[in-house]
Protein backbone atom coordinates (compact mmCIF):
# COMPACT_ATOMS: atom_id res chain seq x y z
CA UNK A 1 0.00 0.00 0.00
CA UNK A 2 1.35 3.39 -0.93
CA UNK A 3 2.21 6.13 1.39
CA UNK A 4 -0.59 8.32 2.58
CA UNK A 5 1.28 11.43 1.55
CA UNK A 6 2.30 10.53 -1.91
CA UNK A 7 0.82 9.29 -5.10
CA UNK A 8 2.12 8.22 -8.42
CA UNK A 9 2.14 11.77 -9.70
CA UNK A 10 4.91 12.91 -7.42
CA UNK A 11 2.83 15.54 -5.74
CA UNK A 12 1.61 15.10 -2.18
CA UNK A 13 -2.02 14.35 -1.78
CA UNK A 14 -2.85 17.08 0.63
CA UNK A 15 -1.57 20.26 2.04
CA UNK A 16 -0.88 20.84 5.67
CA UNK A 17 1.16 18.42 7.67
CA UNK A 18 -0.93 15.63 9.11
CA UNK A 19 -0.61 14.41 12.65
CA UNK A 20 2.53 12.62 13.64
CA UNK A 21 0.84 9.23 13.69
CA UNK A 22 -2.63 7.79 13.84
CA UNK A 23 -3.86 4.90 15.84
CA UNK A 24 -5.73 2.35 13.87
CA UNK A 25 -4.14 3.08 10.53
CA UNK A 26 -2.55 0.13 8.81
CA UNK A 27 1.16 0.04 8.48
CA UNK A 28 2.32 1.93 5.45
CA UNK A 29 -0.59 4.31 5.64
CA UNK A 30 0.73 5.67 8.88
CA UNK A 31 1.51 9.32 8.47
CA UNK A 32 5.06 10.12 7.63
CA UNK A 33 7.10 12.05 10.08
CA UNK A 34 7.88 15.55 8.93
CA UNK A 35 11.56 15.09 8.38
CA UNK A 36 13.65 17.59 6.44
CA UNK A 37 13.36 15.52 3.27
CA UNK A 38 9.61 15.40 3.50
CA UNK A 39 9.40 19.14 4.00
CA UNK A 40 11.64 19.94 1.06
CA UNK A 41 9.65 17.57 -1.14
CA UNK A 42 6.49 19.30 -0.04
CA UNK A 43 7.93 22.73 -0.80
CA UNK A 44 9.07 21.54 -4.23
CA UNK A 45 5.72 20.03 -5.04
CA UNK A 46 3.90 23.15 -3.92
CA UNK A 47 6.11 25.20 -6.19
CA UNK A 48 5.36 22.85 -9.04
CA UNK A 49 1.67 23.11 -8.26
CA UNK A 50 1.85 26.91 -8.26
CA UNK A 51 3.56 26.83 -11.62
CA UNK A 52 0.90 24.52 -13.00
CA UNK A 53 -1.86 26.73 -11.66
CA UNK A 54 -0.14 29.80 -13.09
CA UNK A 55 0.10 28.23 -16.52
CA UNK A 56 -3.46 26.92 -16.34
CA UNK A 57 -4.56 30.47 -15.56
CA UNK A 58 -3.03 31.51 -18.84
CA UNK A 59 -5.10 28.87 -20.58
CA UNK A 60 -2.40 26.21 -20.96
CA UNK A 61 -4.37 23.03 -21.50
CA UNK A 62 -1.41 20.74 -20.76
CA UNK A 63 -1.13 22.21 -17.27
CA UNK A 64 -4.87 21.82 -16.83
CA UNK A 65 -4.59 18.21 -17.90
CA UNK A 66 -1.83 17.62 -15.38
CA UNK A 67 -3.81 19.22 -12.58
CA UNK A 68 -6.86 17.16 -13.47
CA UNK A 69 -4.87 13.93 -13.60
CA UNK A 70 -3.24 14.75 -10.28
CA UNK A 71 -6.47 15.17 -8.39
CA UNK A 72 -9.33 13.53 -10.23
CA UNK A 73 -9.22 10.09 -8.64
CA UNK A 74 -9.04 11.27 -5.06
CA UNK A 75 -11.66 13.93 -5.66
CA UNK A 76 -14.01 11.45 -7.26
CA UNK A 77 -13.46 8.94 -4.45
CA UNK A 78 -14.41 11.60 -1.93
CA UNK A 79 -17.46 12.79 -3.83
CA UNK A 80 -18.52 9.19 -4.46
CA UNK A 81 -18.48 8.60 -0.71
CA UNK A 82 -20.50 11.74 -0.15
CA UNK A 83 -23.30 11.24 -2.63
CA UNK A 84 -23.26 7.46 -3.12
CA UNK A 85 -24.11 7.44 -6.77
CA UNK A 86 -21.51 6.90 -9.46
CA UNK A 87 -23.14 9.01 -12.15
CA UNK A 88 -23.88 11.93 -9.85
CA UNK A 89 -20.40 11.72 -8.36
CA UNK A 90 -18.80 11.90 -11.78
CA UNK A 91 -20.93 14.90 -12.65
CA UNK A 92 -20.06 16.68 -9.42
CA UNK A 93 -16.36 15.91 -9.90
CA UNK A 94 -16.49 17.35 -13.40
CA UNK A 95 -18.42 20.38 -12.23
CA UNK A 96 -15.92 20.98 -9.43
CA UNK A 97 -13.05 21.06 -11.91
CA UNK A 98 -15.00 23.28 -14.29
CA UNK A 99 -15.77 25.76 -11.55
CA UNK A 100 -12.23 25.66 -10.24
CA UNK A 101 -10.72 26.41 -13.64
CA UNK A 102 -13.35 29.03 -14.40
CA UNK A 103 -12.40 30.96 -11.29
CA UNK A 104 -8.67 30.28 -11.18
CA UNK A 105 -8.06 34.01 -11.09
CA UNK A 106 -9.60 34.19 -7.64
CA UNK A 107 -7.59 31.25 -6.33
CA UNK A 108 -4.91 32.16 -3.83
CA UNK A 109 -1.77 30.07 -4.10
CA UNK A 110 -1.39 30.35 -0.34
CA UNK A 111 -3.73 27.39 -0.28
CA UNK A 112 -3.33 24.02 -1.85
CA UNK A 113 -5.15 23.55 -5.11
CA UNK A 114 -6.44 20.23 -3.80
CA UNK A 115 -7.95 21.86 -0.72
CA UNK A 116 -9.73 24.36 -2.91
CA UNK A 117 -10.99 21.64 -5.21
CA UNK A 118 -12.28 19.57 -2.31
CA UNK A 119 -14.06 22.61 -0.88
CA UNK A 120 -15.85 23.21 -4.17
CA UNK A 121 -16.67 19.52 -4.50
CA UNK A 122 -18.00 19.36 -0.96
CA UNK A 123 -20.34 22.30 -1.55
CA UNK A 124 -21.55 20.76 -4.79
CA UNK A 125 -22.05 17.42 -3.07
CA UNK A 126 -24.19 19.03 -0.39
CA UNK A 127 -26.25 20.74 -3.09
CA UNK A 128 -26.78 17.43 -4.86
CA UNK A 129 -27.78 15.74 -1.62
CA UNK A 130 -30.23 18.53 -0.84
CA UNK A 131 -31.77 18.27 -4.28
CA UNK A 132 -32.15 14.52 -3.92
CA UNK A 133 -33.61 14.91 -0.48
CA UNK A 134 -36.14 17.44 -1.70
CA UNK A 135 -37.09 15.20 -4.58
CA UNK A 136 -37.44 11.97 -2.64
CA UNK A 137 -38.30 13.38 0.76
CA UNK A 138 -35.61 11.27 2.30
CA UNK A 139 -32.08 10.21 1.77
CA UNK A 140 -31.50 7.46 -0.68
CA UNK A 141 -30.61 4.78 1.73
CA UNK A 142 -31.19 2.12 -0.85
CA UNK A 143 -27.93 3.23 -2.40
CA UNK A 144 -25.90 3.28 0.73
CA UNK A 145 -24.51 -0.18 0.63
CA UNK A 146 -20.86 -0.06 -0.16
CA UNK A 147 -20.02 -0.59 -3.80
CA UNK A 148 -19.01 -4.13 -4.47
CA UNK A 149 -15.34 -4.76 -3.93
CA UNK A 150 -13.56 -6.09 -6.96
CA UNK A 151 -12.73 -9.75 -7.20
CA UNK A 152 -8.96 -9.32 -7.09
CA UNK A 153 -9.05 -7.64 -3.74
CA UNK A 154 -11.60 -9.85 -2.15
CA UNK A 155 -10.29 -13.16 -3.34
CA UNK A 156 -8.11 -13.61 -0.29
CA UNK A 157 -10.61 -12.16 2.15
CA UNK A 158 -12.60 -14.27 4.50
CA UNK A 159 -16.32 -13.88 4.78
CA UNK A 160 -15.78 -12.34 8.20
CA UNK A 161 -13.48 -9.67 6.83
CA UNK A 162 -15.93 -8.87 4.05
CA UNK A 163 -18.70 -8.61 6.56
CA UNK A 164 -16.64 -6.31 8.75
CA UNK A 165 -16.00 -3.96 5.83
CA UNK A 166 -19.64 -4.00 4.94
CA UNK A 167 -20.60 -3.07 8.49
CA UNK A 168 -18.08 -0.25 8.71
CA UNK A 169 -18.92 1.27 5.34
CA UNK A 170 -22.60 0.81 5.98
CA UNK A 171 -22.19 2.77 9.20
CA UNK A 172 -20.20 5.46 7.37
CA UNK A 173 -23.01 5.88 4.88
CA UNK A 174 -25.45 6.54 7.72
CA UNK A 175 -23.42 9.42 9.10
CA UNK A 176 -24.54 12.98 8.49
CA UNK A 177 -22.82 14.66 5.52
CA UNK A 178 -20.34 16.69 7.59
CA UNK A 179 -19.59 13.68 9.79
CA UNK A 180 -19.13 11.47 6.77
CA UNK A 181 -16.95 14.06 5.05
CA UNK A 182 -14.83 14.47 8.18
CA UNK A 183 -14.29 10.77 8.70
CA UNK A 184 -13.55 10.04 5.04
CA UNK A 185 -11.19 12.98 4.67
CA UNK A 186 -9.42 12.05 7.88
CA UNK A 187 -8.95 8.34 7.39
CA UNK A 188 -9.21 7.82 3.68
CA UNK A 189 -7.48 10.94 2.42
CA UNK A 190 -5.12 11.56 5.32
CA UNK A 191 -6.18 15.13 6.02
CA UNK A 192 -5.75 16.53 9.49
CA UNK A 193 -8.41 18.52 11.33
CA UNK A 194 -7.05 21.86 10.09
CA UNK A 195 -7.25 20.72 6.46
CA UNK A 196 -10.72 19.34 6.95
CA UNK A 197 -11.84 22.58 8.59
CA UNK A 198 -10.66 24.47 5.50
CA UNK A 199 -12.36 22.08 3.12
CA UNK A 200 -15.66 22.01 4.98
CA UNK A 201 -15.39 25.70 5.84
CA UNK A 202 -16.02 24.98 9.49
CA UNK A 203 -14.14 25.83 12.68
CA UNK A 204 -11.56 23.24 13.69
CA UNK A 205 -13.44 22.61 16.94
CA UNK A 206 -16.57 21.77 14.95
CA UNK A 207 -14.64 19.34 12.80
CA UNK A 208 -13.27 17.66 15.90
CA UNK A 209 -16.78 17.39 17.21
CA UNK A 210 -17.96 15.83 13.92
CA UNK A 211 -15.08 13.38 14.01
CA UNK A 212 -15.82 12.45 17.61
CA UNK A 213 -19.50 11.86 16.96
CA UNK A 214 -18.77 9.94 13.81
CA UNK A 215 -16.37 7.69 15.65
CA UNK A 216 -18.88 7.07 18.41
CA UNK A 217 -21.53 6.11 15.87
CA UNK A 218 -19.16 3.76 14.10
CA UNK A 219 -18.12 2.22 17.38
CA UNK A 220 -21.71 1.77 18.51
CA UNK A 221 -22.62 0.17 15.22
CA UNK A 222 -19.70 -2.23 15.39
CA UNK A 223 -20.41 -2.95 19.03
CA UNK A 224 -24.03 -3.83 18.40
CA UNK A 225 -23.00 -6.24 15.68
CA UNK A 226 -20.12 -7.64 17.66
CA UNK A 227 -22.25 -8.47 20.66
CA UNK A 228 -24.52 -10.52 18.39
CA UNK A 229 -21.72 -12.24 16.61
CA UNK A 230 -18.82 -13.94 18.32
CA UNK A 231 -16.89 -14.26 15.07
CA UNK A 232 -16.89 -10.50 14.62
CA UNK A 233 -15.32 -10.13 18.00
CA UNK A 234 -12.57 -12.49 16.93
CA UNK A 235 -11.88 -10.39 13.83
CA UNK A 236 -11.90 -7.18 15.81
CA UNK A 237 -9.53 -8.66 18.33
CA UNK A 238 -7.21 -9.78 15.56
CA UNK A 239 -7.21 -6.46 13.70
CA UNK A 240 -6.76 -4.41 16.81
CA UNK A 241 -3.78 -6.52 17.79
CA UNK B 1 3.33 14.07 36.48
CA UNK B 2 1.66 16.87 38.30
CA UNK B 3 0.64 18.92 35.31
CA UNK B 4 -3.09 19.18 34.63
CA UNK B 5 -4.38 16.85 31.96
CA UNK B 6 -5.32 19.77 29.67
CA UNK B 7 -1.85 21.20 29.63
CA UNK B 8 -0.22 17.85 29.02
CA UNK B 9 -2.13 16.99 25.90
CA UNK B 10 -2.05 20.44 24.40
CA UNK B 11 -4.76 22.89 23.51
CA UNK B 12 -5.82 21.00 20.41
CA UNK B 13 -6.98 17.96 22.31
CA UNK B 14 -10.65 18.08 23.21
CA UNK B 15 -11.65 17.05 26.66
CA UNK B 16 -15.13 16.26 27.73
CA UNK B 17 -14.51 18.07 31.00
CA UNK B 18 -11.97 20.81 31.23
CA UNK B 19 -12.09 20.70 34.98
CA UNK B 20 -10.64 17.25 35.28
CA UNK B 21 -7.10 16.94 36.39
CA UNK B 22 -4.91 13.97 36.64
CA UNK B 23 -2.80 13.88 39.74
CA UNK B 24 0.57 12.25 39.53
CA UNK B 25 -0.38 9.29 41.62
CA UNK B 26 -3.90 8.87 40.27
CA UNK B 27 -4.57 5.85 38.14
CA UNK B 28 -6.48 6.78 35.01
CA UNK B 29 -10.16 5.87 35.24
CA UNK B 30 -12.39 4.92 32.32
CA UNK B 31 -13.87 8.38 31.86
CA UNK B 32 -10.47 9.99 31.76
CA UNK B 33 -9.27 7.34 29.35
CA UNK B 34 -12.26 7.88 27.09
CA UNK B 35 -11.48 11.59 27.04
CA UNK B 36 -8.16 10.74 25.43
CA UNK B 37 -9.49 8.44 22.73
CA UNK B 38 -9.85 11.14 20.07
CA UNK B 39 -6.42 12.58 20.74
CA UNK B 40 -5.01 9.07 20.61
CA UNK B 41 -6.74 8.34 17.32
CA UNK B 42 -5.71 11.72 15.89
CA UNK B 43 -2.13 10.97 16.82
CA UNK B 44 -1.70 14.12 18.87
CA UNK B 45 -1.44 12.57 22.34
CA UNK B 46 1.84 13.09 24.15
CA UNK B 47 4.08 10.08 24.64
CA UNK B 48 3.52 10.01 28.38
CA UNK B 49 -0.26 10.02 28.05
CA UNK B 50 -0.06 7.39 25.34
CA UNK B 51 1.76 5.22 27.83
CA UNK B 52 -0.80 5.86 30.53
CA UNK B 53 -3.63 5.13 28.16
CA UNK B 54 -1.92 1.92 27.12
CA UNK B 55 -1.54 0.95 30.77
CA UNK B 56 -5.24 1.56 31.35
CA UNK B 57 -6.07 -0.39 28.27
CA UNK B 58 -4.21 -3.42 29.47
CA UNK B 59 -6.18 -3.42 32.68
CA UNK B 60 -9.64 -2.45 31.42
CA UNK B 61 -11.46 -4.85 29.10
CA UNK B 62 -14.22 -2.33 28.32
CA UNK B 63 -11.87 0.45 27.20
CA UNK B 64 -9.77 -2.12 25.36
CA UNK B 65 -12.78 -3.13 23.32
CA UNK B 66 -13.92 0.44 22.71
CA UNK B 67 -10.53 1.43 21.42
CA UNK B 68 -10.29 -1.73 19.35
CA UNK B 69 -13.61 -0.92 17.68
CA UNK B 70 -12.57 2.66 16.99
CA UNK B 71 -9.22 1.59 15.60
CA UNK B 72 -10.75 -1.11 13.46
CA UNK B 73 -13.22 1.35 11.95
CA UNK B 74 -10.39 3.70 11.05
CA UNK B 75 -8.35 0.80 9.72
CA UNK B 76 -11.11 -0.35 7.40
CA UNK B 77 -11.87 3.15 6.09
CA UNK B 78 -8.21 3.91 5.51
CA UNK B 79 -7.22 0.65 3.91
CA UNK B 80 -10.16 -0.66 1.96
CA UNK B 81 -9.27 0.63 -1.46
CA UNK B 82 -11.56 -1.82 -3.20
CA UNK B 83 -14.65 0.19 -2.43
CA UNK B 84 -13.74 3.15 -4.58
CA UNK B 85 -15.26 3.30 -8.02
CA UNK B 86 -13.14 4.45 -10.90
CA UNK B 87 -13.75 7.34 -13.22
CA UNK B 88 -14.20 6.64 -16.89
CA UNK B 89 -10.90 6.52 -18.75
CA UNK B 90 -11.75 9.46 -20.97
CA UNK B 91 -12.77 11.67 -18.05
CA UNK B 92 -9.85 14.09 -18.50
CA UNK B 93 -10.41 14.43 -22.23
CA UNK B 94 -14.09 15.08 -21.79
CA UNK B 95 -13.44 17.57 -19.03
CA UNK B 96 -10.88 19.47 -21.10
CA UNK B 97 -13.35 19.61 -23.97
CA UNK B 98 -15.93 21.09 -21.59
CA UNK B 99 -13.40 23.62 -20.30
CA UNK B 100 -12.57 24.60 -23.86
CA UNK B 101 -16.24 25.01 -24.71
CA UNK B 102 -16.87 27.02 -21.57
CA UNK B 103 -13.91 29.24 -22.37
CA UNK B 104 -15.21 29.95 -25.85
CA UNK B 105 -18.63 30.78 -24.46
CA UNK B 106 -17.03 33.05 -21.92
CA UNK B 107 -14.98 34.77 -24.61
CA UNK B 108 -18.12 35.48 -26.56
CA UNK B 109 -20.11 36.53 -23.52
CA UNK B 110 -17.30 38.71 -22.28
CA UNK B 111 -17.77 41.04 -25.21
CA UNK B 112 -21.03 42.73 -24.32
CA UNK B 113 -19.56 45.72 -26.10
CA UNK B 114 -18.69 44.21 -29.47
CA UNK B 115 -15.24 44.75 -30.81
CA UNK B 116 -16.69 45.87 -34.10
CA UNK B 117 -20.24 46.92 -34.14
CA UNK B 118 -22.76 47.85 -36.69
CA UNK B 119 -25.32 48.05 -34.00
CA UNK B 120 -27.15 51.03 -35.27
CA UNK B 121 -27.63 49.82 -38.77
CA UNK B 122 -31.34 50.08 -39.22
CA UNK B 123 -33.75 49.85 -42.00
CA UNK B 124 -36.27 52.57 -41.77
CA UNK B 125 -36.92 56.16 -42.55
CA UNK B 126 -36.15 57.99 -45.73
CA UNK B 127 -32.48 57.28 -45.76
CA UNK B 128 -32.66 53.59 -44.99
CA UNK B 129 -31.18 52.52 -48.28
CA UNK B 130 -28.42 55.00 -47.97
CA UNK B 131 -27.62 53.72 -44.54
CA UNK B 132 -27.38 50.18 -45.70
CA UNK B 133 -25.30 51.08 -48.70
CA UNK B 134 -23.03 53.18 -46.62
CA UNK B 135 -22.59 50.42 -44.13
CA UNK B 136 -21.65 48.09 -46.94
CA UNK B 137 -19.22 50.63 -48.28
CA UNK B 138 -17.64 51.02 -44.92
CA UNK B 139 -16.77 47.38 -45.01
CA UNK B 140 -15.32 47.62 -48.46
CA UNK B 141 -13.18 50.69 -48.10
CA UNK B 142 -9.65 49.69 -48.88
CA UNK B 143 -7.08 50.16 -46.21
CA UNK B 144 -9.77 49.41 -43.71
CA UNK B 145 -10.33 45.96 -44.97
CA UNK B 146 -7.10 44.73 -43.45
CA UNK B 147 -8.28 46.01 -40.12
CA UNK B 148 -11.57 44.26 -40.65
CA UNK B 149 -9.83 41.01 -41.35
CA UNK B 150 -7.60 41.28 -38.31
CA UNK B 151 -10.52 42.05 -36.10
CA UNK B 152 -12.55 39.38 -37.72
CA UNK B 153 -10.03 36.68 -37.03
CA UNK B 154 -9.06 37.73 -33.56
CA UNK B 155 -12.23 38.92 -31.94
CA UNK B 156 -15.90 38.13 -32.07
CA UNK B 157 -17.97 40.21 -34.40
CA UNK B 158 -21.36 41.41 -33.52
CA UNK B 159 -23.89 42.61 -35.96
CA UNK B 160 -26.94 44.35 -34.78
CA UNK B 161 -29.89 46.15 -36.22
CA UNK B 162 -32.91 44.66 -37.77
CA UNK B 163 -32.74 41.06 -38.86
CA UNK B 164 -32.57 41.78 -42.58
CA UNK B 165 -29.99 44.51 -42.13
CA UNK B 166 -27.87 42.29 -39.95
CA UNK B 167 -28.17 39.44 -42.42
CA UNK B 168 -27.13 41.76 -45.25
CA UNK B 169 -23.97 42.81 -43.50
CA UNK B 170 -23.16 39.29 -42.38
CA UNK B 171 -23.38 38.03 -45.94
CA UNK B 172 -21.30 40.86 -47.28
CA UNK B 173 -18.67 40.64 -44.58
CA UNK B 174 -18.24 36.93 -44.97
CA UNK B 175 -18.06 37.26 -48.71
CA UNK B 176 -15.20 39.67 -48.28
CA UNK B 177 -13.47 37.37 -45.89
CA UNK B 178 -14.15 34.08 -47.55
CA UNK B 179 -10.47 33.40 -47.94
CA UNK B 180 -9.87 33.77 -44.22
CA UNK B 181 -7.82 30.86 -42.96
CA UNK B 182 -9.98 30.39 -39.89
CA UNK B 183 -13.60 31.05 -39.24
CA UNK B 184 -14.31 33.99 -37.04
CA UNK B 185 -16.56 33.93 -34.02
CA UNK B 186 -19.77 35.57 -35.04
CA UNK B 187 -22.29 37.19 -32.81
CA UNK B 188 -25.45 38.51 -34.32
CA UNK B 189 -27.70 40.60 -32.21
CA UNK B 190 -31.03 41.30 -33.80
CA UNK B 191 -32.20 44.47 -32.20
CA UNK B 192 -35.57 44.43 -33.78
CA UNK B 193 -37.61 42.35 -36.09
CA UNK B 194 -38.05 43.24 -39.69
CA UNK B 195 -41.57 44.42 -40.46
CA UNK B 196 -42.44 41.29 -42.39
CA UNK B 197 -42.46 38.22 -40.15
CA UNK B 198 -41.59 35.92 -43.04
CA UNK B 199 -38.65 38.05 -44.03
CA UNK B 200 -37.56 38.25 -40.46
CA UNK B 201 -37.55 34.51 -40.19
CA UNK B 202 -35.75 34.15 -43.51
CA UNK B 203 -33.09 36.65 -42.50
CA UNK B 204 -32.42 34.91 -39.22
CA UNK B 205 -32.29 31.57 -40.93
CA UNK B 206 -29.91 32.97 -43.54
CA UNK B 207 -27.54 34.25 -40.89
CA UNK B 208 -27.57 30.86 -39.19
CA UNK B 209 -26.91 29.13 -42.47
CA UNK B 210 -24.02 31.41 -43.36
CA UNK B 211 -22.58 31.12 -39.91
CA UNK B 212 -22.78 27.33 -39.91
CA UNK B 213 -21.35 27.03 -43.38
CA UNK B 214 -18.40 29.25 -42.69
CA UNK B 215 -17.60 27.93 -39.27
CA UNK B 216 -17.27 24.44 -40.68
CA UNK B 217 -15.18 25.60 -43.65
CA UNK B 218 -17.64 23.98 -45.95
CA UNK B 219 -16.61 23.84 -49.57
CA UNK B 220 -19.85 25.37 -50.67
CA UNK B 221 -19.34 28.54 -48.64
CA UNK B 222 -18.99 30.59 -51.77
CA UNK B 223 -22.25 29.44 -53.25
CA UNK B 224 -24.03 29.84 -49.93
CA UNK B 225 -22.83 33.41 -49.76
CA UNK B 226 -23.87 34.07 -53.33
CA UNK B 227 -27.32 32.71 -52.63
CA UNK B 228 -27.34 34.72 -49.44
CA UNK B 229 -26.51 37.87 -51.33
CA UNK B 230 -29.31 37.28 -53.80
CA UNK B 231 -31.70 36.54 -50.97
CA UNK B 232 -30.85 39.78 -49.27
CA UNK B 233 -31.42 41.74 -52.43
CA UNK B 234 -34.80 40.08 -52.88
CA UNK B 235 -35.66 40.87 -49.31
CA UNK B 236 -34.77 44.49 -49.76
CA UNK B 237 -36.89 44.63 -52.88
CA UNK B 238 -39.74 42.99 -51.09
CA UNK B 239 -39.44 45.54 -48.34
CA UNK B 240 -39.52 48.24 -50.96
CA UNK B 241 -36.20 49.57 -49.89
CA UNK B 242 -34.39 51.73 -52.41
CA UNK B 243 -33.20 50.87 -55.83
CA UNK B 244 -32.20 47.31 -56.36
CA UNK B 245 -29.44 48.35 -58.69
CA UNK B 246 -27.79 50.66 -56.22
CA UNK B 247 -28.11 48.19 -53.43
CA UNK B 248 -26.77 45.43 -55.57
CA UNK B 249 -23.81 47.55 -56.54
CA UNK B 250 -23.11 48.39 -52.98
CA UNK B 251 -23.28 44.81 -51.90
CA UNK B 252 -20.92 43.58 -54.55
CA UNK B 253 -17.61 42.68 -53.06
CA UNK B 254 -14.55 44.10 -54.79
CA UNK B 255 -12.50 41.63 -56.80
CA UNK B 256 -9.62 42.15 -54.42
CA UNK B 257 -11.05 43.18 -51.13
CA UNK B 258 -7.62 43.81 -49.66
CA UNK B 259 -6.31 46.05 -52.40
CA UNK B 260 -5.31 49.59 -51.58
CA UNK B 261 -6.89 50.96 -54.74
CA UNK B 262 -10.23 51.86 -53.31
CA UNK B 263 -10.50 54.76 -51.02
CA UNK B 264 -13.37 56.04 -49.04
CA UNK B 265 -15.21 57.31 -52.02
CA UNK B 266 -16.90 60.57 -52.27
CA UNK B 267 -20.08 58.78 -53.16
CA UNK B 268 -20.06 57.18 -49.78
CA UNK B 269 -19.55 60.50 -48.14
CA UNK B 270 -22.38 62.00 -50.08
CA UNK B 271 -24.61 59.21 -49.03
CA UNK B 272 -23.43 59.65 -45.49
CA UNK B 273 -24.32 63.26 -45.68
CA UNK B 274 -27.66 62.38 -47.08
CA UNK B 275 -28.25 59.79 -44.45
CA UNK B 276 -27.47 61.98 -41.54
CA UNK B 277 -25.57 60.20 -38.84
CA UNK B 278 -24.48 57.40 -41.06
CA UNK B 279 -20.87 57.31 -39.96
CA UNK B 280 -21.98 56.73 -36.45
CA UNK B 281 -24.54 54.20 -37.57
CA UNK B 282 -22.18 52.17 -39.64
CA UNK B 283 -19.47 52.01 -37.06
CA UNK B 284 -16.85 51.77 -39.77
CA UNK B 285 -14.63 54.21 -37.98
CA UNK B 286 -13.95 51.61 -35.38
CA UNK B 287 -12.24 49.37 -37.84
CA UNK B 288 -9.06 51.33 -38.20
CA UNK B 289 -8.68 51.70 -34.49
CA UNK B 290 -9.03 48.02 -33.96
Amino acid sequence: MGSLRSNNTGLPEDGAAPPKGRAGLPEGRAVQSEDAGGQSRDVASRMEERQLVGRARGGDSQSMRKLIDLHKDRLFAFVRRMIRNHHDAEEVTQDAFLRAFASLDSFSTEYRFSTWLFTIAYRLSLNTLRKKQSLTGEMEFDQISAPGPNADTTAAESDDAKRLKSIVWGAVEHLSPPQRASIVLFYRHGHNCQDIAQILELPVATVKSHLHRARMKLKDQLQSVATQDASSLRILGGLAG
Amino acid sequence: MSAPLQSRIGNDVPLRSGKEELAQETIMNCEQAANLFDAHLDGVLSQSLETELAAHRVKCAMCRQDLALLEVAGHVIASDGAVDDQLEEDFTDRLLACIDGARQQKDTASHPEPSFTINTLRLGGSSRTARLIHAARQLRVSGRIRGVQQVFLSKPWWFGGSSVAAAAVVVLAFKLLLSAPQPAVLGVKFEKESPDPELDLAARSLVTQVETTLSSHAENASSVLHIGEMTILQMLDQLGIGESEATSKALQAPSDPFSESEGRGSEGDEIAEDAGSVAEDAGGEDVEDL
